[in-house]
Order: structure tokens, then C-alpha cells, then sequence
């Protein structure tokens, strides 16, 4: 790496990291896209009905679907359309791709962003009681948490979730994305939306509260024991002062690092949950489409997801970078 | 002789990292839940009551019914004896899964650490490229589309988990290959793959073997979410696939969704905490991860 | 007897008068909004190029057929105001009511031809099977539509209907492609309900029509939500977010917990006929032999399958065709008493056979959880008489393409007769080409069954068919090509106020009858 320092360098590496990532998306969509091309069936199958259909109709389908052509001649086109920022035309749901995603990307997002602020923030708040007495009651009870809360899968827990939340007490929805009869709007809207999100928010941020527990409570421990720390307990400074301002910030980076890194867990997080809540996202539609072997829609999906895990680890460098200026490009 | 020295290190270093992984309670604990996770896998065919597939019109009943611990199933089956088989798949998909990516990873890893140049420039790639591939959605395709056999089950999932081994791999054998012992390896006109697999690998298969234990774990975690969405082997008694027919039914036989969460979870658990003490007992430094 | 007890006596009469005969006492009123549950999106809301069961729902109530079939299945006139039918049962003329399109335009027979020969004809699969046999399609003016059959064709009129040939605004769509038309998502029919809106993944709207040729829907507005998840349909409805549940959608396994709720309504019973039933390979060694199929015949406990696999929604297999149509089930035959559950019976025509240690792969849609426990079952009772059978679920295209390629030993599937078993039935045993999806994938090809099958078919008259019928099922009992697993029973959950449900035939039809007892 070249020893350049200040924005320009970053600036300059964060360039030469997107350039190599382009090959990188490449091979994602042809991989993917030979991958479903190849795989046994005729997707031709799932878009004319259950009943015999008429022969021309099934070729007019083939044809409209650019389902006629050789594999190789559909992948050349695909990318050429992918390059010009078409994503192709979804099978089932008979709406450019593209248009498709957009449509459900918010939900996702809003989803998995509140779990990631959710997620952080208590898991920070967690490592932060559990390492200030290393061994205490509250340290364990914590780092069992993040143990357990590492290890039950997403789906179970929100079943579970469901079980006792929605049809045991009643108090929150079981799924869905907003209540269906009445017309909200504005901070209405909000709220409700708000309400069916609570448990899929839940089932979510388990996981990642776990692990952002355990990384805070052992990078404050580990930063607590070092040379300045000790140093500004012989300042005087006291135990909660050196903890949330210096302890603290120095053991951000690796919490930042990891939220980053785990992105792409995330995303199959929300996938699982999504479809147990009827959460009308990406997920979801991934789900869908797999049974509808709309693969115009799974390509998209697959190349979205791969391009968000590659800038997201990209964002994740440069957090890296500014926080720790320690390192260099 | 230094190059005799070196193997010798490894049989020390592990006697002194079992000490280690001893004195770790979590690791013990982690230990222990994979030593009863296996003897119930291993000794399924006596410890369930019942054959897990045998069919009954006595479905739905509740858990100490009629001589059902855990209760039966919306096909009369026996959950206990679901739940004791479906340790099997978990631990053989966990296992083999682990296995399948410990060895890409520990090759990848090797060949790129050790020979450097384009060749490690080229497998680094090839690893970045396994790593941006969202893991969960392509082994969903593979196994829609091309089948939900065991083999291929860990097959997917073994393949698309080893970039972390390979990275691993990669700067152990960074920062070894330069090393007194191998350096005297190369002076005694070793050649390179035994350098390679016969001196540098068993001096580096801590690490490797504390990701290998977590990869049990997440190979399990993947094996049942892959069957929660109905894409398990339906030949065979699974976690996953239990919980999946248990969704239907999750307000009438809570019994059914419960028990194998149970399982998944506590499998899960045992292999990371595990993992947790195996990372005790290689190095030390990082123990409170 | 003081005033107070007078005041009393007279309220507890008027209790009395008021409690009881309350349901038969209520009128339809007008207004209001119900949501009906889709499992998944339609494709686009066309019914006249899609047999797809959401596109149909929606589809149904904004188009109009010529015809519709009333709940007891008899045709009446939607579009026609009356039909005719020539002595030789060839010739269909239909006379059309005054009706417009929700743009306004008139209804004309120009548009009922144009959607029946250019629309239905080359793009509907059922329709298509009609259009076989018919000669001409003609109009000879504005309200007069002629159609000619090349012969006889008992079942023409359950073909025209809104589900097979909706009648499409012919100035929407003459020059273009229909499969790519923009009004395939945003239509024009005549029907009761006009398309209002589509959020993709969420929520279908159509709105009363209120320029409707027969009598106004009385909601306001339906809204088609869309729940993908089984389990959520079922909760959307006891939570109140949703009014409407058809059998379809419905996780059978939560039929009972719904039947308890006192705030809902449900309702099991047969519209129209379906059959679940289980292909057997006759080309696989083993199968091939007539006496193994039978075996396979007692091995298996239907009722079991119906019971867990249906939740109890099915009857068990009594005959090639079902026992939904009267003239083609035959008592003699019946599988019931002819094959009851009996493993014993089923070692001994194995070893008679001489046939040990089958192993036989049931391929099944992997979308499908009624196929999958069914093959739960089926393993588990197969291994006891030594046949061992190994699940093969395969996600749709793929199953599609395995079974009718004859890559399968048994498989499960389900078709439904569309209301005649000319138009449903027949093809599950009719020879058939291998490759051609949704027919025979037995291999099982008998020259006399086709040639009745035909027979039956042209007859309008029910005995006269039932003679053809029971020669098929004395023939098919005992070869056994096809094991019938159960006859589908319908079903529906509604909220507690809904009302007129069931109208019609089919349950997504009719929805203008729909209406709330408080709204």
C-alpha cells in the first residue's frame, strides 16, 4: 500500500478499491447468471399457469422472455443491459427489475438500518456494564446474553416472538408491513409502521446485539489494561470518566469494523425474518422469486447485495482509517 | 537438529494448549455440549423411543402423552425421537460442511501465503470474490434449483465458507515462512510442499482449527435455516425441517417449534463456545473475544 | 299483572322476536370495504391470457363472460341476456345485454369476438380446449354472438364464463401484443368492480362500478391484500385486518383454530371438483406390472393422507373421476371398498409379482406441504410391505419438467376439473405424448378408455355419459395407472359480518354479492 497520507490518499485508495471491485461484480453476475441458466427446468414452466397451454402461447412466452436464445448470447445481453443500468424485465411479476427493487428496498432498509442503530447501541450499552466489572453478576448475565443470543436462529426466535407477543398477549401485529383497513398518514403512518416493526426488529437485532456485546465488552478490556489508560487512572481521572471517554472511544473501531464486516449476515438475516413476518422487502422478494424462478429478479438481488457488501466494507476501511490514524494507504 | 525441533514445538504447544483449554470454563462447557451433542447423534438408534419416520393417527399430542415425552407431531411422530435423529444431520452437515471449507481454506490459504506473487494475488481474488458472493441467498438458489441432498447440502455450504480459513491461512504462513525453522527446511533442499503441508501446517492449525469449530457452528445455523425454508434433505429427520412443518402448526403444537429451536440453539452454542476455548488455549491474547 | 311486569313480559317477547331468526331477517346494505387475502401477486390482472388462480380472483370481478355458473353450477346469463342451442346441439346463439366498459364504451359482440379469437383462443389454456371444438365464432350483428361447434360439447358453456373467455375491450387491445398490453395491469372489463390501484407485493384495489349492467356490487371497495406467508393469512384474519380467506390460501392446519373463533365464519364443502391424486410410472420395471400398482393401491391409508397430510379436507379416493360428479362415479368400482387399507393383501400381490426391494422415487412440487406430508406418509407405510421410497421435492420447473419428461416412479399432483371432467379430468388418463405438461405422465395408453373418454365428452345428456364413465372406471380399477389419493374439499373463513359469500360457483367470483352485516 502506498504510504500516502491525508483525504487525498484516501480518496485515491478508496478509487482504486472501487476499480478492482468491478471485476469483482463481474464474476458475481456471471457466476450467478450461468448458475441459474444451467440449472435443470423450464423456467417457461412457472409462467403459463397450471393448465396445458397452447403451444404458440408457451413459444410467444419463450420469445417475449428472450428464453429462445442460447446462454451465452442471454448473458452477453444481460450484462450489456447491466451496464446500461437495465436490470431486465421480472418474469412474475411482469415489471422491469430495476423498478422492482427500488420498490422494496426502502422497507429493507428501514429495517435493517433501525436494527443495526438498535443493535449497536444496546450491545454497546451492554459491553460497556459488563466490562466495567469484569466477572461481576452483570457481566456474566451479559455475556451469556451475547453467548445465547449468538447461537438461537432468527426464524425460531421470531416464531417464538410471534408466539408470545402477538397471539399469547395481543400487543403488537404478527406480520405485515402497516395495517390494512385503515388509511394512515403522516406520523399515524409512522407509528404504525413502527408497531409492525418492532418484532421483526427484534428478531433481528438478536443477533447482532450479541456479537456487538461481546466485541465491545473485549476491546474495553483489552484497551482498559493498556498504557494510558492506566496512566489517566494515575491522573485521578475517575472510573466513569476514563471509561466513556477514552476506553470508549478507542474501542470503537473494532465495533465499527465488525458492524461493517457482518453486513452480509445481515442481509440473510433479514431474508429469514422477512418472510416469517411478512415484511414486504428484499427478502421476501427473493423468497418469491425463487419459487417463481423469476431469476431476472434473483440475478438483480444477487448483484444488489453483492455491490452493497462490497461498498459497505469499502465505508467500513475508511471509518477504519479516520478513527485510527494509525493506518495508512 | 532445528527442523527436527519444530514438530516436537507442535506436540508441546498442543499439550500446553489443552492445559490451556482447561482452564477456560466456557471452553469446557462448549466442550462438553459437542461431547453430548455427538453421543446422542452417535447413539440415536437406542436412545429414541421411537423410529423417527413411523407415522401414527395420534398426532397432536401434547409432550408426556400416551408415552411421547416431547409429544407427536401433525403426523403422529414422535418429536423426542425427531429431535434425538435430527442431531445427526445438524452435526453431520456441521461437521463435514467445516471440514469441506477448512480444507479449501487451509489450500487456498497455503499456496497463496507461501508461493506469494500473482498466484497469491490471483487466489486472493478468487477469495474476495467468495466473500462479497452473499452466501445465504446463492446456497438458497443452489438447493432450490439443483436439488436438497445431504451431499449436496454440505457441498454448498462447505464451498461457500472457507475465505476466512484462506485468509487465516494466508498470514500464518506470511509471518512463518520467513522463520528460522523453515528457513532451515529450505536449506536442507526440502521441497516445497512438504515445507508447505509437512512443517508450516501443523504449527499454524491453531487458528485454523478455532475457525473450523466456529464454521461448526455456522454451517449448523445455515443447514437449518436452508430447512426452514423447506430446502432440507426430506429423506432425513432435521432440525431445520422440523421447524419448518412446526410454523403451521405453531399455535396448535407449540411442541413442535420449541424443542428443535432447543437443539439448533444449543448446538450452536456448544460449538462457539468451543471455539471460544480452543482460541484460550492457542493464543491467548485474544481470550476474552 | 302491574305495568312493570307488562313492560317486562313485552321485552322479553321482543328479545325473543329479535334473537332468533336475526340472520334471516337481515337485508343487504350498501357500503363498506372488505379485504380479501391473495397468497401471492397475479402475474398482471388479464384472466383472458392466464388460468393463474390471484389473477383470476382479481380478474373475475372487473371483467364479465358471456356466461357465469351459479353456486349449484348451472349456467345463467352474465353478458348474454338469453342463448339458444340448435336441435343438433351445434349451433350456440347468445343475444347481449346493454352493458359499457368502464370507459365508457359499449359493450358490442365485435368485442366478444375479438377476445375469444384473438385474445383466449392463441393464450388460454382452457379456453383453448373449447376453441378445439369449435368451428366459427361469429356476429352477425351488434348483440347477437353465434358460436358453432364441429361436434356435440357438453361442457361449452362452463368454458365461457370470465375465468375462460372474459370479454376484453377490443379498442384497448386490436394491433397490439395482449401479453404485453399495459392494460393486462391496469384493465377495462364491464364487470361490477373497476380496477383502482396496485401496489406490487402489497394490495390489489378495485371500487364499485357503478354504470354496471346487472345490479351494483354492494361494497364500496375490495382490497386484495397480498400474504405470502401461510401462517399470517390465517392471524390477518383473526386480528381483523382481513374479512376473506378462501380454502386456496388457506394452511389447512389452521382450519380448526378459525372454525373456533367466534368472531369468524367458516365453511367446508365442494365447489368445484379437484382431485389430488398420484401419478405412477408405468414405464419403471416393476411398475410396469399391474399387480404391484395394486399393491400400492392397499399399502397406502388414504384416510390417513386426508386426515394430516389435507387436514382433514378431502375425502378419500373413490374413482378415476371423484365423487364430486355424480355420473361419472360408479359405486361398484369405488376404491374405497375395492381397495381398502390393507398391508397384507398388498406383501402378498408383491411377492404373487415377485417383486422385492423396490425402490421407487416420489417426485413432488417442493411449494407444495399437503404433497410433501402425504410422502411423509406414503414412505412411512410403503417400507412396511418393503417398497422403499425416497422424497424427491423439486422446486416447480423442475418437477414440471422431470414428471412429464417421465423422470419420476411416482409423483403427486393435483388438477382441478374446472367443473366437468371433460375439461379437468380427461387428461389425466387420456394417451398422451411424453413432454407435454399438466396431462397422462403414466405412460399407461388404452385405446378403448381414450375412445370413450371422447364419447362421453360430446353427450350433453348425464346418462347416456354415465354409461361411457362406468366402463372407464371398471377398466381403470383394475389397472390402476393413477392412484387417487382424495377428492379437495373447499373451504373459507370470513370475518363474523361478511355476507354473501358463494354466489357463485367459483369462490372468487361475485364479489359484488359481498356485503356487511355492521358495516
Amino acid at each position: 500500500m502506498a504510504a500516502e497520507g491525508g483525504g487525498n490518499g484516501l480518496a485515491l485508495y478508496a478509487l482504486r478499491r472501487l476499480i478492482n471491485a468491478v471485476p469483482l461484480v463481474l464474476g458475481v453476475v456471471v457466476v450467478n447468471f450461468v448458475l441459474i441458466a444451467l440449472a435443470p427446468g423450464d423456467p417457461v414452466m412457472s409462467l403459463i399457469g397450471e393448465y396445458p397451454a397452447p403451444a404458440e402461447y408457451v413459444e410467444r412466452v419463450r420469445q417475449d422472455f428472450g428464453l429462445d436464445k442460447s446462454v451465452p448470447e442471454r448473458l452477453w445481453l444481460y450484462l450489456v443491459n447491466v451496464a446500461k443500468g437495465d436490470l431486465g424485465f421480472s418474469f412474475a411479476n411482469r415489471q422491469p427489475v430495476l423498478d422492482l427493487l427500488l420498490q422494496r428496498l426502502g422497507r429493507t432498509l428501514v429495517l435493517m438500518l433501525s436494527t443495526v442503530v438498535v443493535a449497536s447501541t444496546v450491545g454497546l450499552f451492554l459491553g460497556v456494564i459488563a466490562a466495567r466489572k469484569p466477572g461481576s453478576v452483570t457481566d456474566r448475565g451479559a455475556t451469556g446474553f451475547a453467548l445465547v443470543g449468538y447461537a438461537v436462529p432468527e426464524f425460531w426466535l421470531g416464531q417464538i416472538l410471534i408466539l408470545v407477543f402477538a397471539v399469547l398477549l395481543g400487543w403488537l401485529p404478527a406480520g405485515g408491513f402497516r395495517s390494512v383497513r385503515v388509511e394512515y398518514t403522516g406520523m399515524a403512518a409512522s407509528l404504525d409502521m413502527f408497531r409492525h416493526m418492532l418484532l421483526p426488529m427484534a428478531a433481528l437485532s438478536f443477533r447482532y446485539m450479541a456479537i456487538t456485546t461481546r466485541l465491545t465488552r473485549a476491546s474495553l478490556l483489552e484497551v482498559m489494561s493498556s498504557q494510558y489508560i492506566v496512566a489517566a487512572r494515575g491522573r485521578g481521572l475517575s472510573e466513569n470518566t476514563i471509561l466513556w471517554r477514552h476506553a470508549l472511544r478507542a474501542a470503537a473501531l473494532p465495533v465499527v469494523t465488525v458492524i461493517g464486516y457482518n453486513f452480509g449476515f445481515i442481509v440473510a438475516g433479514s431474508a429469514l425474518v422477512e418472510t416469517v413476518f411478512g415484511w414486504p422487502g428484499i427478502g421476501r422478494l427473493m423468497y418469491d422469486s425463487i419459487y417463481t424462478r423469476d431469476y431476472p429478479v434473483l440475478l438483480g438481488i444477487l448483484l444488489f447485495v453483492s455491490m452493497t457488501v462490497i461498498v459497505v466494507n469499502l465505508i467500513t476501511d475508511a471509518f477504519y482509517a479516520v478513527l485510527d490514524p494509525r493506518v495508512r494507504y | 537438529m532445528e527442523t527436527a525441533a519444530a514438530p516436537a514445538a507442535g506436540r508441546s504447544n498442543a499439550s500446553a494448549a489443552w492445559r490451556r483449554f482447561r482452564r477456560s470454563s466456557s471452553g469446557v462447557f462448549g466442550l462438553a455440549l459437542v461431547v453430548l451433542l455427538t453421543l446422542v447423534a452417535v447413539l440415536a438408534p437406542v436412545l429414541a423411543p421411537y423410529d423417527p419416520h413411523t407415522t401414527s393417527r395420534a398426532a397432536f399430542m401434547p409432550p408426556l402423552a400416551a408415552g411421547h415425552v416431547l409429544g407427536t407431531d401433525n403426523l403422529g411422530r414422535d418429536v423426542l425421537s425427531q429431535v434425538i435423529w435430527g442431531s445427526r444431520v445438524s452435526l453431520m452437515v456441521g461437521l463435514a460442511a467445516a471440514a469441506t471449507a477448512t480444507l479449501i481454506g487451509v489450500l487456498v490459504g497455503a499456496l497463496a501465503g507461501y508461493l506469494g506473487g500473482w498466484f497469491d494475488e490471483l487466489l486472493m481474488r478468487i477469495t474476495e470474490f467468495f466473500q462479497v458472493i452473499p452466501r445465504f441467498v446463492l446456497a438458497l438458489i443452489v438447493v432450490a434449483f439443483f436439488g436438497s441432498g445431504l451431499v449436496n447440502l454440505i457441498l454448498v455450504i462447505g464451498v461457500l465458507s472457507w475465505p476466512q480459513t484462506a485468509r487465516l491461512v494466508r498470514s500464518q504462513y506470511l509471518s512463518h515462512k520467513t522463520l528460522p525453522y523453515v528457513d532451515a527446511g529450505r536449506a536442507l533442499g526440502m521441497r516445497k510442499f512438504r515445507i508447505m503441508f509437512m512443517q508450516i501446517l501443523p504449527n499454524a492449525m491453531g487458528p485454523v482449527l478455532v475457525v473450523a469449530s466456529l464454521d461448526v457452528a455456522q454451517a449448523i445455523l445455515l443447514e437449518a435455516s436452508l430447512g426452514f425454508f423447506g430446502l432440507g434433505d426430506p429423506n432425513l429427520t432435521s432440525w431445520g425441517g422440523m421447524l419448518n412443518t412446526a410454523q403451521t402448526f405453531i399455535r396448535r403444537a407449540w411442541w413442535m417449534s420449541v424443542f428443535p429451536g432447543f437443539g439448533i440453539t444449543l448446538a450452536v452454542l456448544g460449538f462457539n463456545l468451543f471455539g471460544d476455548g480452543l482460541t484460550e488455549a492457542y493464543d491467548p491474547r485474544m481470550a476474552p473475544r | 299483572m302491574t305495568w312493570s311486569t307488562v313492560k317486562r313480559a313485552l321485552f322479553v317477547f321482543a328479545a325473543l322476536l329479535l334473537a332468533v331468526p336475526a340472520a334471516a331477517q337481515e337485508t343487504p346494505v350498501k357500503g363498506g370495504t372488505a379485504i380479501v387475502i391473495l397468497g401471492s401477486d397475479p402475474e398482471h390482472l388479464n384472466v383472458g391470457i392466464s388460468t393463474s388462480y390471484p389473477t383470476g380472483a382479481v380478474g373475475a370481478n372487473i371483467y364479465s363472460g358471456l356466461v357465469r355458473s351459479r353456486a349449484d353450477g348451472r349456467p345463467e346469463g352474465d353478458l348474454a341476456s338469453s342463448w339458444t342451442v340448435s336441435d343438433d346441439n351445434l349451433t350456440y346463439t347468445f343475444k347481449l345485454r346493454q352493458a359499457n366498459f368502464h370507459d365508457g364504451t359499449p359493450v358490442t359482440s365485435a368485442d366478444v369476438v375479438y377476445s375469444m379469437l384473438q385474445i383466449e383462443a392463441p393464450n388460454h389454456g382452457r379456453f383453448k380446449t373449447a376453441y378445439d371444438q369449435i368451428a366459427s365464432i361469429e356476429a352477425p350483428d351488434a348483440e347477437t354472438v353465434v358460436i358453432t361447434l364441429k361436434v356435440p360439447y357438453a361442457p361449452l358453456l362452463s368454458l365461457l364464463t370470465v375465468f375462460d373467455a372474459p370479454v376484453l375491450p377490443k379498442h384497448v387491445f386490436e394491433g397490439t401484443d395482449p401479453l404485453t398490453n399495459p392494460a393486462n395491469d391496469a384493465p377495462i372489463g364491464s364487470g361490477p368492480f373497476k380496477f383502482a390501484s396496485w401496489v406490487r407485493g402489497e394490495r390489489v384495489e378495485i371500487v364499485r362500478n357503478d354504470d354496471y349492467f346487472l345490479d351494483e356490487a354492494l361494497l364500496d371497495k375490495i382490497i386484495f391484500r397480498i400474504v405470502p406467508q401461510d401462517v399470517a393469512r390465517s392471524t390477518a384474519l383473526e386480528v381483523g385486518e382481513a374479512d376473506l380467506l378462501w380454502g386456496f390460501y388457506m394452511p389447512p392446519a389452521d382450519l380448526p383454530r378459525l372454525a373456533s373463533d367466534p368472531n369468524l365464519n367458516t365453511w367446508t364443502g365442494i365447489t368445484i371438483p379437484a382431485l389430488y391424486f398420484v401419478f405412477i410410472n408405468t414405464n419403471t420395471p416393476g411398475l410396469d406390472d399391474v399387480r404391484v400398482r395394486q399393491a400400492i393401491m392397499y399399502a397406502v391409508d388414504r384416510d390417513q393422507v386426508v386426515e394430516q397430510a389435507q387436514g382433514g379436507l378431502g375425502q378419500a379416493g373413490s374413482g378415476p373421476f371423484g365423487a364430486g360428479f355424480a355420473y361419472a362415479y360408479d359405486e361398484s368400482t369405488d376404491y374405497r371398498t375395492r381397495y381398502p387399507f390393507d398391508q397384507e393383501k398388498a406383501k402378498a400381490l408383491l411377492a404373487e409379482a415377485g417383486v422385492s426391494g423396490l425402490q421407487l422415487r416420489f417426485v413432488y412440487d417442493s411449494a407444495r406441504g399437503a404433497f410433501a406430508a402425504a410422502g411423509d406418509i406414503m414412505r412411512d407405510q410403503l417400507r412396511q410391505v418393503g417398497i422403499d421410497l425416497v422424497l424427491q421435492p423439486a422446486e416447480r420447473a423442475v418437477m414440471v419438467d422431470r414428471v412429464y419428461k417421465g423422470d419420476y416412479d411416482l409423483t403427486m399432483q393435483s388438477f382441478t376439473s374446472s367443473g366437468d371432467p371433460t375439461i379437468g379430468y380427461h387428461r389425466i388418463y387420456r394417451s398422451a405424448a411424453p413432454g407435454t405438461p399438466f396431462v397422462n405422465a403414466t405412460g399407461y395408453s388404452n385405446p378403448d378408455i381414450d375412445a370413450w373418454l371422447d364419447q362421453a365428452g360430446g353427450l350433453a345428456d348425464q346418462d347416456a355419459r354415465a354409461e361411457y364413465y362406468a366402463r372407464i372406471n371398471e377398466v381403470l380399477a383394475n389397472d390402476v395407472p393413477v392412484m387417487v389419493m382424495f377428492d379437495e374439499l373447499a373451504s373459507e373463513a370470513s370475518s363474523g359480518n361478511l355476507r354473501g359469500m358463494r354466489t357463485l360457483l367459483d369462490q372468487r367470483d361475485g364479489l359484488e354479492f359481498l356485503w356487511f352485516a355492521k358495516p
